[in-house]
This record gives C-alpha cells, structure tokens and sequence, in this order.
C-alpha cells in the first residue's frame, strides 16, 4: 500500500464510528451513496497529490495532498402533530463538528509534515421529501515519500 | 375554448384514476393521486419527490405547512402547491410525524 492511501484509510478510520453518523458508513474512493435507510454518511474522496523533488538527487517527493471529505446529512420530521422539519443546515451540523475534532485529533500517519482543514466548508441543499445537505470540509496534507516506492519517507 | 376543454378532460381523467385520500390539517378529506418516486439529490443521496395530485377546485384549503395523512403512505406537511393551469394542482410534500 502507498503512503497516499494510508492518509486516507488513517481518515477513514479516525471517522468511522462517530456516534453523530447514527449508524451511517463512512466510504472511502467510492461514489456510493446515502440510501434511504440511513440519515448520515461520509464520503472520502482524494482530490489530488501534486508533488514535487524532496532532496537533490531526487530520492524522496514531497507531496502535497487535497482530500475532500463529504458530509451527507438528512433533516427529519421533529415533533408528533406538528409539520416542524429539521433544516438541511442544522442535519448536517449535527455530525460538522465531531468529524472536524476527529480529523483534528488524528493520529499523524508516518512521512507527514503537515495536516489541516483548510477553513473553507461548501454547502449544497436540496429539497424532497425530507431536505438534505452536504457540507464538503477539504483537507490539505503534506507529506514525504521515496520516489522509488511511494513508501512513507 | 381549448383551455376549457382541457380542463374538463383532465378533470374527468383525474376522477377516474385518483386512488388515494388524505386528510387535511386533521379535517377535511381530500382525493387524488400520490407519487412518490426516488431520485439521487447532491450527487450523493437516495431522496423520495413525495407528491398528491388534486382537482384544483378541491385544494381550497389546502395552505404552505398544512398537515397531510395520505392513508396507507404516512403523514406530511405541504412543502408547495403547484397549479398547471388546466385544473389540476401538484402538493410537493415533505415528511411529517402522524
């Protein structure tokens, strides 16, 4: 396995679990979706690795990664007799801010220099029978690894 | 003349296939068709377009948040009314709890 999948199966693992996903996965290099089953899900999707030559003789590339990290979430229905919906906004909310602690709180995997949320957070809404969100946080990490292999450096 | 005509054929046509009644803001029984078909939102999530066709002379009533418990479906709340014209009315509906 190259060190670039090990940033994502290090995400995927920190995320899986979350008790705000109330039982809903988290998918890595998928384009699954969120069935109507469940009300939360996760999608982990590498946007691109651009590196560049780490030392002089070229051994070791520093990469910059941009990993994308989807948060799907469903309003509900919110009280018997009543026409009251949980909005899109506040759905997705429910799961923003532990799955930022848990990316935050990571473990740093081997070969990385640097790991942050860029604070930029896209929102998208979308009506049906129940108004949904994505909330699509973007994740920057800088790592090393041998040109030779793609092995964490 | 051709939109009084239209409208009469599609009231005739509705009479015959709605095959569904709901109750209105716990009141007054309304009957048409429901659809409810599934679609993919935001690239990423499986959603239901919850719907309830009606004679528009028979959605008078019918308001922004009203509370509709289509029988055998489940209860909503009107999330839109939507007339075509020619005297029918489309309810979008979302979610509600009985």
């Amino acid at each position: 396995m190259s060190a670039l999948l090990d940033l994502t199966t290090a995400l995927q693992t920190a995320l899986t679990g979350l008790p705000a996903l109330q039982g809903g996965r988290v998918y890595r290099g998928r384009d699954a979706v969120l069935p109507l089953s469940e009300t939360r899900g996760i999608r982990i999707n590498t946007v691109r690795h651009a590196g560049t030559r780490a030392d002089m003789a070229g051994q070791c590339i520093k990469w910059q990664a941009d990993i994308a990290i989807a948060l799907l979430a469903r309003g509900s229905a919110l009280l018997a007799n009543s026409t009251e919906l949980q909005d899109g906004e506040a759905a997705v909310d429910e799961l923003l801010v532990p799955a930022w602690h848990a990316v935050m709180a990571m473990p740093v995997p081997p070969g990385v220099l640097d790991l942050f949320l860029e604070p930029l957070i896209s929102y998208a809404l979308d009506e049906a029978d129940h108004t949904v969100c994505s909330a699509v946080l973007a994740l920057r990490v800088v790592h090393i690894t041998t040109a030779a292999d793609l092995m964490a450096a | 003349m051709f939109h009084d005509t239209l409208q009469r054929a599609n009231s005739a046509v509705l009479r015959h296939l709605r095959s569904h009644r709901a109750v209105l803001d716990h009141a007054a029984e309304l009957h048409g068709l429901f659809d409810n078909p599934q679609r993919e939102a935001l690239s990423g999530i499986v959603v239901q377009d919850a719907c309830f066709t009606l004679l528009s002379a028979e959605c008078a009533a019918v308001r922004i948040e009203s509370h509709l418990q289509v029988r055998g479906e489940g209860a909503y709340r009107v999330a839109a009314i939507e007339p075509d014209g020619t005297g029918l009315t489309v309810l979008r509906l979302q979610k509600a709890i009985a």
